[in-house]
């Protein structure tokens, strides 16, 4: 099926931020909209980062939990004084602070089965779509994908809901 | 000494790899088992006699043997679980918790492996520091201390012990007689040294504390605590009993190992995966150069020059501690004491000592392993872990924030050291 390329799937209205953006104004767009990541982009929309909402979680979370082989032990996060859910209040935390360097990107005319082995080959769910300039055109994910490929069993006879 | 071509190369192939392992800017590893398989090939050492005389697989298996009891031991949270323990039963109070963990990590680290004693405490140090508000910096530092000194009192404590132990002949015993008063004692001044440092500090009362946190959660596998726990101490045991049987420690190591593998549902490849290859690999180059320099006469030519020196046995022990706990802390331990094993047998033997008489000598030797690796972030591998540990928190470990606990540490263990040899085989010896 030589038209199933990503070009064909995916959204190009794109919900990004700008590397001088406040983290609290990125934190705002995870909390408006149903997204997994926001590329980061400067001047002419050329792609530069990508923050996901996983990581913008961390922020919170004391780096040194990632340590421990499991983490059921504590019961009451909230007496870690690392725990801190003001931190992102501050003014002086940027979308530079948090952002993933150069993410995994992909051409328009990569074909979407390809698209999906990179995801899983990078544990992501989304992926950003860029020209040869590293011009952000558009982002697919994960469900873009899943709608091109299991959109035919879609029977609205027998929708769940 | 005659200067030919096999002593050039010998002595080319060792600056090599003693740059590597003190610059750090080639994987030690690689840098020396290259330069051993480079001996090889040009035959400054036949491949028989480095495999028969100058491979010790004794340490080799003694290693691997541990560190696959080790491996398994961490899985089963037990470190974890006796560390949350004693953040509970000391109640908050920072000064009592961080002497209980030092002690805590200091036994681990005088049976099992260091680094994975600072693995797997180390997170335990933060989050009791971070749920005490208190920032980890000292407690960490503090228990990285204790966990060198730890590896001091026993033979499987730290590697360099059983370079020593195997090379002279010391038994597990003989280390635990020897050494471990001295562990005790040191671990007691490091931590007066650190409380003195700063009292200021910790009087101060943390703030109220009612630990939320479940320890027992960290035993998921009753069964597998069990059995390895038991394995542990049998082989320690062991240790103990069976080398005047004629078995050796590496054999009763691996015989541990291999039975808790046995034992254990995990996978083979898994279970070998404890073994830190790249450890064994760079003892397996080491063992070849320092081979090298035996053949060619290196050593014993520096042997003539330190027998030169003195002739005077407590001099001498006093010179071995002082000049190996500089070298280990600049050069690292493994690689300085592998060296210094066949340079300090030529010289006790071109002074006439007899066995007996240069024991004191070994002794220093083995203290500088240990004490020296406190001096500097570089100095032993449990405080590279520790550093990379920390830096997941507000206050990483740096070489200069190290060096103001470590080396007042170095210094103040050494004279407590040097004490200790001269009374106890000198004065009342």
């Amino acid at each position: 099926m030589p038209s199933r390329l990503v070009e064909n799937f995916m959204t190009t209205e794109l919900i990004t931020c700008h590397r001088g953006d406040k983290l609290r104004d990125v934190a705002a767009l995870f909390a408006a909209k149903p997204i997994g990541a926001v590329p980061v982009v400067k001047k002419d929309n050329v792609l530069c980062g990508i923050i996901s909402k996983i990581d913008l979680l961390g922020f919170f979370l004391p780096e040194y939990l990632e340590l421990f082989s499991n983490i059921d032990f504590i019961q009451d996060f909230s007496t870690l004084q690392s725990c801190n859910l003001d931190v992102l209040d501050s003014d002086l935390l940027l979308a530079t602070d948090v952002m993933s360097y150069e993410p995994p990107a992909i051409a328009p005319d990569t074909p979407l089965l390809k698209c999906a082995a990179l995801m899983r080959k990078n544990g992501v769910e989304l992926l950003c779509v860029v020209d040869e300039e590293n011009h952000l055109l558009g982002v697919i994910s994960s469900t873009d994908i899943a709608r091109a490929f299991f959109g035919k069993y879609l029977n609205p006879s027998n929708l769940p809901f | 000494m005659e200067l030919d071509y096999k002593i050039i190369v010998a002595l080319v192939v060792f600056v090599f790899a003693y740059f590597a392992v003190v610059t750090d800017k080639i994987s030690r590893t690689k840098a020396v088992l290259f330069g051993a398989m480079l001996l090889l090939v040009v035959g400054v050492l036949e491949a028989e006699v480095a495999w028969v005389e100058y491979i010790d697989f004794e340490v080799l298996g003694l290693l691997i043997g541990m560190m696959v009891i080790a491996g398994v031991i961490g899985e089963t949270g037990i470190f974890q679980f006796v560390a949350l323990k004693a953040v509970r039963w000391t109640k908050g109070r920072y000064w009592l918790l961080t002497v209980v963990l030092s002690v805590i990590t200091a036994v681990f680290s005088a049976f099992l492996d260091n680094v994975t004693t600072i693995l797997l405490l180390g997170p335990i140090t933060i989050f009791a520091s971070d749920a005490l508000h208190r920032k980890p910096l000292l407690m960490l530092i503090t228990v990285t201390l204790a966990s060198n000194i730890g590896g001091m009192g026993t033979l499987i404590g730290d590697p360099p012990h059983m370079l020593i132990g195997s090379a002279v002949g010391l038994s597990f015993n003989d280390f635990i007689v020897n050494l471990g008063p001295m562990a005790i004692i040191a671990l007691i001044a490091t931590l007066g040294l650190v409380f003195v440092m700063n009292r200021r500090q910790l009087r101060r009362t943390g703030a109220e504390y009612s630990p939320k946190f479940d320890e027992s959660r960290y035993l998921k596998d009753k069964r597998k605590t069990i059995i390895s726990l038991v394995i542990l101490s049998l082989t320690i045991v062991g240790f103990t009993i069976l080398p005047s049987y004629n078995i050796s420690v590496a054999v009763v190591a691996l015989f541990g190992a291999s039975a808790l593998m046995l034992l254990h549902k995990g996978k083979i490849d898994k279970l070998l995966g404890h073994v830190e290859w790249p450890l064994i690999f760079f003892f397996f180059g080491l063992f070849v150069i320092t081979g090298a320099l035996q053949e060619t006469g290196v050593v014993a030519w520096v042997g003539d020059q330190l027998a030169g020196v003195t002739t005077d046995p407590l001099f001498f022990t006093i010179l071995i501690l002082w000049a190996s706990t500089l070298g280990v802390a600049f050069i690292s331990a493994v690689p300085f004491v592998a060296v210094m094993i066949p340079i300090i047998m030529h010289a006790t033997a071109l002074m006439g000592l007899s066995p007996a008489e240069s024991e004191p000598i070994w002794w220093s030797l083995s203290i500088a392993a240990a004490i020296g690796g406190n001096g500097t972030v570089i100095g032993a591998a449990a405080t590279m872990a520790a550093v990379s540990i920390s830096e997941r928190t507000s206050e990483p470990i740096t070489f200069r924030n190290y060096l103001r606990y470590g080396m007042p540490t170095l210094i103040f263990t050494l004279l407590t050291a040097t004490g200790y040899l001269w009374l106890r085989y000198y004065v009342w010896g």
